[in-house]
């Protein structure tokens, strides 16, 4: 992947999108913006508008239901702009991976949405908890905004 | 020699309104944060936060007229033009008889074009905004013109600096200028009376579908607006006083310039900090307290016309 | 329990001779098994006359039992039990009549049980799809135990949701709707509300909600086996699943008749309240975010930061804890943990009551008070539960009506006020957390000794009932035992999932402005401050634009 140094470095806004999640993870990213974290510090500000936004910050396993609002809202989003999918679910579909009424996470959708709609999936990070800690959900952030860097390396299981 | 110096600073005193006002409101933010026990973004976060949405990309939806487009610019465009007609602390040479109307055109002018603009977009949520905002206005511009009108009452003048050259101390500027000064707390959309975005009600309201360049230009023009209200309420209400007391000498000229560019900075920190103290109000108790703010101009108009 | 019981067993007996099967005693209640055409005139009786509250109900597919569809009907017999009603019907011909008209209440219960079952509900009211999405294949039924629950049938058509305006210009009625959602939280999802505004004025509201429609239920019943369940029924709520969890297990270890220690019983309490706390006080936040003060949401959520910590000291974690378990707990609260709890807790309370003070000041108020009316009596018929409830003069609280854990042991208050409104539900609400610090303190200095956990031996076909207190409600789980150490049938219904239909009634002549607290007073799990999201941009609806230049053609009409 190239190296993330996006124009919003410095004032990434962010959109919240619960694609279906249990809430946990959304409560956590709230907690990131309270006191105690304080997101704003790195000039993230919530804003109520895809339209607005830098980085979307996406909880949940994308449900049977909400996927055709979630496309809209990805396709809303003026570029460039990064993705965080936070939490087991919007990673991989957590325990809801197989199950009829989800589609099983992020890069289900994305793979969907590059056929129908030819859609290049933004640089994305994946955050795994469940839910994720505000400091794990911090550190994404800030490898989003390339003001960290990853601390493991990439490596792909291949049955041989 | 003199003149010179006048200009000199008239411009200073526009580039610094220009840059200072979107640093105030980053100061504005850290306080705020400090309110609720937080550290908050750094000074410099609304001009970064500026820098950024110029280098995005702007969506337009289909729905959207014309108007959506220019109006940001347009309304920058009156801002800035606006910038150079007020007084810094030194008699206005670039000012001419009738500037004030024209400040006035251009204050209102230019929230009104972009709540219209923001209305041509089709959108629900900026059509509520822009009503919300509409009422608000009318509401608000009635006390400034008000105002204005019983400063150009007062001392018979219609260019801003001759106004305050001749007024010295007279209570109907007072408190023209003190209602004044209330009615740039409300118009520029601070909590309470930030109904035109609220973002829990009607999410960003006027400016749901400005984004990229358009909405930097929308918001760089908004936080122009607030600082131009400011500085035009001060020249009415302290200006007359500075001149007064310094009288227009080259110390005295800079020491008012130095002087009126800190307490407009102070000022707005101030609001800043109120408005973390506030929540959102309603739209109808919003235009039931500017309704009653609207006693004050009267008051100084009277005044103004048996020449107090 | 069917001691209990007796005086309700005679009277039914009297009446309804020739509608009742039979009764038959269940872990946490009663069944009372009747006669599928009775079924209306029974519920009506103990709902009306007995004056017991409604629960919810559920569908059941028993086929492979006695090859017939079940309904359950689930009521409230406050200090008794639950009272359940049962009817079944041959699965070639699975109507049953409906109760709606009769209990308001079982509207959404029974739709569910439609889309899910495929049980047809003889007249009821509004026979919509509620829980599926629109795509949805017609004759698939999830819960039915033939459908493979991954099977995910292809989407014909993509769905659409009116987001546009929409403008009736009729005489000089001038009205039109706006959009709430879809990512509007409520419940543990996102939802769609649709207001009908004339004016600034809400007229009406539709709804569509289940967008977090995961599935839960089926996975439960297919996958997973007892000692797995609780981890997936406290996922189904990030803010309340301990009180999931909890009411899973109750039910459970009421059903097989687990015998739980009594330390794990105050345990569970402990966190129970924990979570009340800490919910309630995001409630908080929230509610001063709709309403502009960020002060107060970001000072109430620094007071709740604090708890946070303390659900990881005692639990391992800030969310999610995975300490239940069937039969106890997983996870013992160690002695030096206490004092720094209890050091905790008082901070916490202190905090919060300077906080408390400065909130509740009159312009405060202003904005909540006789907003979002509901009245007593809808409030019963609608069956809402918890805060909502009892900010609507009902004084009920599954902790004192059917009590669980150590509550019989603790000595608390229930808050209830009158007045029907905003305020009413935020003052009940700011009353349960002080509440909750007071029952907290209790639990730290009495905490028995002894075991936390206990082994027990699955039995099938045993039904059981369980019922937490939740932050937002009364949290119920109804479940039937099957073999190989799975759940035949798990039924969960949220507390939110009874409150939202009476938004219906609270929103109806609301200013806009006050729409938002008032969806966000009856707390349906608030996850996303942020929360409306409009987009219209049907199919890629829009232009992109990069460069000032190119608005130029924009303009002249390109
Ligand atoms: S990852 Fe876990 S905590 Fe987050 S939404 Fe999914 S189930 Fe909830």
């Amino acid at each position: 992947m190239a190296r993330i140094n996006p124009p919003f470095k410095k004032s990434p806004w962010i959109f919240h999108l619960n694609t279906g999640g249990c809430n946990a993870c959304d409560i956590e990213i709230l907690d990131a913006l309270t006191p105690y974290h304080d997101v704003e510090r790195f000039g993230m500000k919530l804003v109520g508008t895809p339209r607005h936004a830098d980085v979307i910050l996406l909880t949940g396993p994308i449900t049977r239901e909400s996927k055709i609002k979630v496309i809209r809202t990805l396709l809303a989003v003026p570029r460039p702009f990064a993705v965080l999918a936070i939490g087991s679910c919007a990673v991989g579909g957590g325990i809801w991976f197989d199950s009829y009424a989800t589609i099983g996470g992020l890069p289900n959708l994305y793979e969907e949405m590059r056929h129908k709609y030819n859609f290049e999936p933004p640089p994305t990070i994946y955050i795994p908890g469940c839910p994720p800690r505000p400091e794990a959900i911090i550190f994404g952030a800030a490898q989003a905004l390339g003001i960290l860097k990853k601390k493991v390396k990439r490596e792909v299981y291949k049955e041989d | 020699m003199l003149s010179i110096l006048y200009v000199i600073l008239t411009i200073l005193g526009s580039i610094i309104g220009f840059t200072v006002a979107p640093l105030v409101d980053g100061i504005e933010r850290k306080i705020r944060a400090k309110i609720q026990n937080r550290i908050g973004p750094p000074l410099i976060q609304t001009w970064l936060d500026i820098a950024k949405l110029l280098r995005k990309e702007s969506l337009i939806p289909r729905t959207a007229k014309a108007l959506f487009i220019i109006a940001p610019a347009i309304a920058l465009a009156m801002n800035i033009a606006a910038l150079p007609l007020l007084y810094y602390g030194a008699p206005n040479v670039l000012g001419f008889y009738g500037d004030i109307i024209l400040i006035l055109y251009l204050v209102v002018g230019s929230s009104l074009i972009l709540s219209l603009g923001a209305a041509a977009s089709g959108n629900p949520y900026a059509t509520i905004g822009f009503s919300r905002k509409i009422s608000l206005l009318i509401a608000c511009e009635l006390v400034v013109a008000l105002s204005i009108a019983t400063a150009i009452l007062k001392t018979g003048s219609l260019s801003l600096t001759e106004v305050i050259l001749r007024t010295g101390i007279a209570p109907s500027m007072i408190i023209a200028g003190i209602a004044l000064l209330i009615v740039t707390y409300i118009e520029s959309l601070r909590l309470p009376f930030e109904l035109t975005e609220a973002k829990p009600e009607i999410m960003g309201g006027i400016f749901v579908e400005y984004s990229g360049r358009l909405l930097a230009f929308a918001e760089l023009s908004h936080i122009l607006h607030r600082f131009v209200m400011t500085l035009l309420s001060l020249d009415i209400l302290i200006a007359p006083l500075l001149k007064l007391v310094f009288g227009v000498s080259i110390m005295g000229v800079l020491m008012s310039f130095i002087i009126l560019m800190l307490i407009s900075i102070l000022v707005l920190i101030v609001y800043g900090a109120i408005e973390s103290l506030c929540g959102r109000t309603r739209i109808d108790r919003a235009l039931i307290f500017t309704a009653r703010l609207m006693i004050l101009p009267i008051i100084s108009l009277i005044l103004a016309s048996i020449g107090v | 329990m069917e001691a209990k019981f007796s005086s309700i067993i005679e009277e039914l007996e009297n009446i309804f001779k020739n509608c009742i099967i039979g009764f038959k005693e269940i872990g946490g209640g009663l069944l009372t098994e009747v006669k599928a055409e009775c079924l209306p005139e029974v519920a009506s009786y103990v709902f009306n006359n007995l004056r017991m509250y409604y629960s919810t109900s559920s569908g059941s597919d028993e086929r492979s039992i006695d090859g017939k569809f079940a309904v359950y009907h689930v009521f409230s017999a406050d200090g008794i039990g639950f009272f359940v009603l049962k009817a079944s019907v041959p699965a070639t011909k699975p109507c049953i009549p409906s109760i709606t008209s009769k209990v308001p209440g079982a509207n959404w219960a029974e739709r569910e049980a439609m889309d899910m079952f495929g049980i047809t509900f003889i007249n009821h009211p509004e026979p919509k799809r509620l829980v599926l999405p629109d795509d949805w294949p017609k004759n698939l039924h999830p819960l039915r135990k033939d459908f493979e629950y991954s099977y995910r049938p292809s989407s014909s058509s993509e769905p659409t949701i009116s987001t546009s305006i929409d403008i009736y210009v009729g005489g000089t009625e001038y009205a039109s709707t706006l959009p709430l959602g879809p990512y509007h939280p409520a419940l543990h999802e996102p939802e769609y509300f649709e207001l009908l505004i004339k004016g600034e004025e809400v007229i009406d509201v539709k709804y569509r909600g289940f967008h977090v429609h995961r599935g839960i239920e089926k996975i439960g019943e297919s996958k997973l086996t007892y000692n797995q369940v609780p981890f997936i029924a406290e996922r189904i709520c990030g803010i309340c699943g301990f009180a999931h969890s909890s009411s899973y297990c109750i039910a459970i270890e009421r059903a097989l008749k687990i015998d739980v220690p009594e330390r794990a019983q105050y345990i569970r309490s402990l966190i129970l309240e924990i979570e009340r706390i800490h919910s309630h006080l995001l409630w908080v936040g929230v509610a001063c975010h709709l309403l502009g003060f960020e002060t107060g949401f970001m000072q109430s959520w620094r007071i709740r930061e604090h708890v946070m910590e303390l659900a990881e000291l005692l639990t391992g974690s800030r969310k999610t804890y995975g300490i239940n378990i069937p039969g106890g707990v997983r996870r013992d609260i160690l002695e030096p943990y206490i004092d720094r709890a209890k050091k905790v807790i008082k901070l916490v309370e202190d905090e919060f009551k300077v906080l408390r003070d400065k909130l509740l000041v009159p312009e405060v108020k202003v904005r909540l008070k006789e907003i979002g009316y509901l009245p007593k009596e809808d409030a019963r018929k609608l069956a809402v539960l918890g805060p909502t409830m009892r900010g609507s003069g009902i004084a009920r609280d599954v902790r004192k009506d059917q009590p669980y854990c150590a509550y019989r042991d603790l000595d608390f208050r229930i808050a209830v006020y009158d007045e029907g409104d905003n305020l009413s539900r935020t003052l009940v609400r700011i009353d349960e957390i002080l509440e909750s610090i007071n029952i907290v303190k209790q639990i730290l200095d009495n905490l028995p000794s002894g075991p936390i956990r206990t082994e027990f031996e699955p039995k099938p076909y045993r039904i059981g009932v369980g019922a937490a207190e939740a932050p937002r409600g009364e949290v119920f789980h109804l479940l039937i035992t099957g073999e190989r150490n799975r759940l035949y049938r798990w039924r969960v219904r949220a507390p939110t999932y009874n409150n939202i239909p009476a938004l219906k009634i609270m929103l109806r002549g609301v200013p806009l402005a006050d729409a938002p607290i008032t969806i966000a007073s009856i707390d349906p799990c608030f996850s996303c401050t942020d929360r409306c999201i409009l987009i219209k941009d049907l199919d890629h609806n829009y232009v992109k634009r990069t460069s000032l230049l190119s608005f130029r053609k924009f303009i002249k009409g390109d």
